[in-house]
Order: structure tokens, then sequence, then C-alpha cells
């Protein structure tokens, strides 16, 4: 009788590490060279800007524009990482791992949104626009930490055969 | 909840990782168990007790505090 978990599997694991590895290196590279790294002609949503009491039109419109990438591929690739790393099984899934997973979920859940209360009472201005960029990778990264710890205690706490 | 689940092992002369291998879960989760940090599914409590040929409840029993 087995219960659809919607993990990925281990090798996802590695992929996801790797990943967030490489997007590390890219963003030395983006924060130390300076300048624009990649940039392409893409499609995207942007905001259009009226004259405000003339312009009835939509508030935003989808237009294909070259523009700098390096942002998008640091976030997109860090995002992707996180989500590989934290959705995919350990080497041996089983019901011990699913509660410690759940345990992390909880705990994680209670850390990134306390951290975001209270950063959203004390944080104004461009401060505040800081923090929550930095909350787009909050949950998924506290989670993967808890549940690393989490996971390395288990094993310490069983490790040894009686 | 108690558990007999060493002295099923040696009985059969079994080692928590052969157990572990056995009912599909890894050495730590079998040691969790034995050591009453952690409570088993009912499927996999059925595992242990099919692996030692014995019944659910020789294997596992409540305590008072349950």
């Amino acid at each position: 009788m087995k219960t659809r978990d919607y993990l990925l599997p281990y090798r996802f694991k590695i992929v996801g590490a790797a990943l967030l590895a490489a997007t590390a290196v890219f963003g030395l590279f983006v924060v130390n060279l300076g300048g624009v790294l990649v940039s392409a002609r893409v499609p995207g949503l942007v905001g259009r800007f009226g004259i405000p009491g003339l312009d009835h039109g939509p508030a935003y419109e989808f237009v294909c524009r070259q523009t700098d990438l390096d942002v998008t591929l640091l976030v997109f690739g860090f995002m992707l990482g996180l989500l590989l790393v934290a959705l995919s099984r350990e080497k041996i899934e089983d019901e011990c791992m699913a509660v410690i997973r759940a345990k992390a979920f909880s705990l994680a859940l209670w850390v990134s949104g306390v951290v975001l209360l209270l950063c959203t009472l004390f944080t104004y201005d461009v401060v505040y626009l800081n923090v929550m960029i930095g909350n787009l990778f909050a949950f998924p990264a506290i989670f993967i930490v808890i549940q690393r710890v989490l996971v390395f205690r288990f094993k310490k706490q069983n490790s040894h055969e009686e | 909840m108690k558990n007999r689940i060493r002295v099923g092992r040696a009985e059969l002369r079994m080692t928590q990782q052969q157990l572990a291998e056995a009912v599909g879960v890894s050495r730590q989760t079998i040691n969790a168990i034995e050591a009453g940090r952690f409570v088993p599914s009912t499927v996999l409590a059925l595992k242990i007790a099919r692996v030692f040929g014995r019944r659910v409840e020789e294997i596992f029993s409540l305590e008072e505090t349950d």
C-alpha cells in the first residue's frame, strides 16, 4: 500500500546541489566582474507606464525585448537548485525520514514566518525590499538546513549496533 | 510502547542491518524502533512480525502510559 509522496529520486538531490554550486560560482562572477554577462532577447510580462489620468490602457503588456539575464539566471538557478535538493528522496527514504521531513517542514515554516514578521516590523524602504527578495529563498533554504540537522542527529543517535 | 525486536533478532541470529533490509528501512530506523525512540507504522510492524514468524502482539505491546 504505497502512498504518493511527490518526491524526486535521490539522484536529483545531487543535481540540485551541483546546480546550487554552479549558481554560486556564477553569482561570484556577476558580483566581481560587474557589467552584464548574459543578455538576450526574451519574451515576458512588463509593467506599462502611462500618463496618470490619461492612459486607460492595461497595466501590463506582453513584449519581447533585449534584456540582461544575469539576475534572472541567478534567481532561477538558485531556486531550482533549492527545490531539487529539498524535494528529492534520501538514499533510504523510509517512514522515519518521512517523519523527519514533516518536522523540518513545520520548523522551517515557523522560522521563516517569524523572521518575516520581525523584518516586516523593523525594516523599511530598500532594506525591506532586500528582505522580501531574500524571503523568496528563505523557506526552502531553511527547510534544507533543518532537515539536514535532524537527519544528522537521527543517524548519530542510532548509529551504534546493539 | 514496548517491543521484543532484539529478542526476535537474537533468536534468528539476525543483525539490525539484515532486519532493515528484510523490511525495507534503514538500519538506523530499526535501531530507533528497538530503543523506543520511534513508533513504527502498522505496515512496518506487520512486516517485522512476518520476518520473525510471530504475531504483531508478540513483538509489540502497549505500556501503561500509552
